[in-house]
């Protein structure tokens, strides 16, 4: 439709424009008795102040110290146990040269008593530190201890091929948190993006020959993240056309020393306005986990495993992911059962070092592995997030229940952490040193 | 547990590639001549054009949140868009700057094809339109929007209304339907300066036709060739309360290389 040919008339259009401005101006306040109108808001406006200028500076970090209380399993002596825990973490992003940046990552735990597993009070963890080139507008290429993360599933991540080892202090249950808190691994990666696609390959060398992790204060874990020679290349098409907006693939192929090639794929897609979904998978021919983890000659099998599930959001901001995963490399329910009561290959030995190995490396404990997680920003009042997590072993029905409420400043965040487990004592789930566990935080950001 | 729920922003987009050939600058003469009169698809084009640079550009956006006349947040984001030649949106790259436990982050916004990037967990998420990251501000209040783009626009009557500097505008208003999915508001009444095409205003509806937000535009200064809006004031269309205030400053020209707008991207990404 077209503008008017003819304006109105100067004086009418002034009488109308009165009109206007009275009705414009008026109505919030003749609708809503009391309420503030535009100008109001307008008048708000006017005296907020001049934005100041960003800092200028390319390091941050945060201070956090928290105290908890627990109750400790039977086996580990019954009873409550307190705790308390200092923590600093700080990131490093500062050009070099031209072209060239240094980018670290490290973070130092002090935990009374010690974290389960570990011996010492004290752990610091070299996150990453590499110095990162851009060759050209296309071309990047980095060399050093690097977090590289692969995979679009919420909590398992069999795609995320540098998971294992890669857990030298866990302050948390949740899975954001533990990929924030993880080391990376030495490699040279090189990423190279084209109108076709971003293609990724990376060489990552065995640095130790004891290939455990170390508890000592201030190691830099090379036993734990670079205990093999590995070897990475990820190739993401653009798809193109209407498929660029909706559907995000990845294939990765990744060779490592003592084991057959693996094949990945990563698929995240928008199934609306308020719903993404996301897949990850990886299959490969390998001996199966507790073989692996005991040590133990067997026939390799090809291993498929899978992280698959939705992300839905609601009109208020609650944001729900359903994540099903599934392992053919862990044991079955009854392999697993054989395990924790000590029959065919099972003994409390077996038990233990197969716990160890599957913590190390990250991966299920049976084949499947149901969880529900919640974010909800804003939850009940401005700035108080809550988030939750509920993870379901179907194998032998142990359940994992997280909640954390966190209300956050502009410098300051307060946490409430609650973890509660349940399930026999040497079930996936029920198995931990503490349940029942509380936690209150105080983080500072600087 | 997302690790984007910590999260606060913003968005718009920009304009249309050979708009010069439009007849838009003299609109509001135009308005009086049958012979030129322009459509109000043009008119909507060149309020686009006011607002959004056609090259690719850098900002600064600094958000500032009240309610009931209290400060309650506020929050820094550094925007770099680039037109999209072959899907036509504008495509944005947002980087939090302040406050301090969200610096970092990324955002990277082409069409619906969202992505959250967190370097600190080297984690990059798909994002669902509706799982907007910030308060009061949608998706399409921050990124660089092309309303033309996205709507189909109708004119419903020329109006003197009171601008966002309290002064009187004679304006062109404009009913705007959207016309693509990935468009943030189903319907827009937009008020458009008679003469110089400026936008000064935008009530934002539900489809339902309920009022979601009150937009001015205001602070006008000549930035990247023109006069443009360093100021949005949005407020809120349930709770007139709630009120956000957008200033854009550190306007740019600069070279937006299209690597840097893809997820693969996001962890090399160093302005």
């Amino acid at each position: 439709m077209r503008p008017p040919r003819n304006p109105l008339p100067p004086l009418r259009a002034l009488l109308l424009a009165a009109l206007a401005a009275l009705a414009g101006w008026g109505s919030a306040a003749t609708a809503q008795a009391g309420a503030p109108s535009d100008l109001d808001a307008l008048q708000l406006a006017d005296r907020t102040p001049a934005p100041a200028a960003a800092p200028a500076r390319d390091w941050q970090g945060h201070v956090e110290a928290a105290a908890g209380q627990a109750r400790r399993a039977t086996w580990a002596g019954g009873g409550t146990l307190g705790s308390q825990r200092l923590s600093l973490a700080l990131q490093l992003d500062t050009a070099l040269a031209p072209g060239w940046r240094f980018v670290a990552a490290n973070r130092l735990d002090l935990d009374w008593p010690a974290q389960p597993g570990k011996e010492k009070h004290a752990l610091h963890t070299l996150q990453e530190a590499y110095a990162s080139g851009q060759i050209d507008a296309a071309q990047t290429l980095d060399l050093g201890r690097v977090r590289a993360h692969f995979g679009v599933a919420t909590g398992y991540n069999p795609t995320d091929v540098f998971r294992g080892g890669s857990l030298r202090s866990q302050a948390s249950a949740d899975p954001n948190s533990l990929k924030r808190n993880r080391q990376g691994a030495v490699m040279l990666r090189s990423r190279h993006l084209s109108e076709a696609g971003a293609l990724t390959w990376l060489v990552s060398p065995r640095l130790s020959a004891d290939s455990q992790p170390s508890d000592a204060p201030f190691s830099l874990d090379t036993g734990a993240s670079n205990a093999r020679h590995r070897a990475l290349l990820a190739w993401s098409p653009n798809l193109g056309g209407a498929w660029t907006e909706r559907l995000n693939v990845q294939t990765l192929l990744l060779a490592q020393e003592g084991q057959a090639p693996q094949a990945g794929l990563n698929l995240s897609a928008l199934l609306g306005e308020a719903t993404t979904a996301f897949a990850e998978w990886t299959g490969g021919h390998s001996r199966s986990q507790l073989a692996q983890a005991l040590g133990t000659p067997q026939e390799t099998h090809f291993h498929p495993r899978l992280s698959s599930g939705f992300t839905w959001t609601s009109s208020r901001r609650l944001s729900v992911t359903l994540e099903i995963a599934h392992n053919r490399a862990a044991p079955t329910a009854t392999a697993w059962q054989a395990l924790q009561t000590g029959a065919g290959l099972g003994s409390p030995l077996a038990y233990t070092l197969y716990r160890q190995w599957v913590s190390n490396a990250q991966e299920l404990t049976t084949r499947r592995l149901w969880a529900v997680y919640a974010s909800w920003p804003d939850a009940w009042a401005q700035h108080l997030d809550l988030s939750a997590m509920l993870r379901v072993n179907p194998d032998d029905h142990s359940r994992l229940h997280w909640l954390e409420l966190r209300q956050h400043g502009e410098r300051f965040d307060v946490a409430l952490q609650w973890q509660h487990t349940s399930g026999t004592p040497l079930s996936d789930l029920g198995a931990a040193a503490r349940s029942g566990v509380w936690q209150l935080s105080l983080r500072r950001w600087f | 547990m997302n690790s984007s729920s910590c999260i606060l922003t913003t968005h718009r987009r920009t304009v249309l590639r050979g708009l010069a050939a439009l007849p838009v600058l003299p609109l509001a003469t135009a308005a009086s001549s049958a012979s030129a009169a322009p459509s109000a698809q043009a008119l909507l084009a060149a309020s686009d054009a006011v607002r959004n640079p056609d090259f690719p550009f850098g900002l600064t956006n600094t958000l500032t949140e009240y309610r009931n006349g209290q400060q309650t947040d506020s929050l820094t984001l550094a925007i770099v868009a680039k037109a999209d030649p072959e899907r036509g949106p504008f495509r944005s790259l947002v980087r939090f700057v302040a406050p301090a436990r969200d610096a970092g982050k990324l955002m990277l916004y082409a069409g619906r094809d969202l992505w959250f990037f967190d370097p600190a967990s080297q984690a990059s998420i798909r994002l669902s339109p509706q799982q907007r990251l910030l308060g009061q501000a949608s998706n399409g209040d921050v990124v660089t929007v092309n309303l033309s783009r996205e709507h189909r626009a109708e004119w419903v009557a020329e109006e003197q209304i009171t601008d966002g500097e309290r002064r009187p505008r004679r304006c062109h208003k404009l009913r705007l339907q959207a016309t693509v999915d990935e468009a943030s508001y189903p319907l827009i009444e937009l008020w458009v300066d008679a003469a110089t095409n400026q936008p000064l205003k935008a009530r934002y509806l539900a489809a339902s036709g309920q009022l979601l937000k009150t937009a001015y535009f205001r602070r006008w200064q000549r930035q990247l060739g023109q006069e443009r809006p360093t100021e949005t004031v949005i407020i809120d269309g349930l709770d007139p309360g709630w009120v956000t205030v957008m200033r854009y400053s550190d306007w740019v020209q600069r070279e937006v290389p299209d690597a840097w707008l893809q997820r693969e991207y996001l962890p090399q990404f160093k302005p």
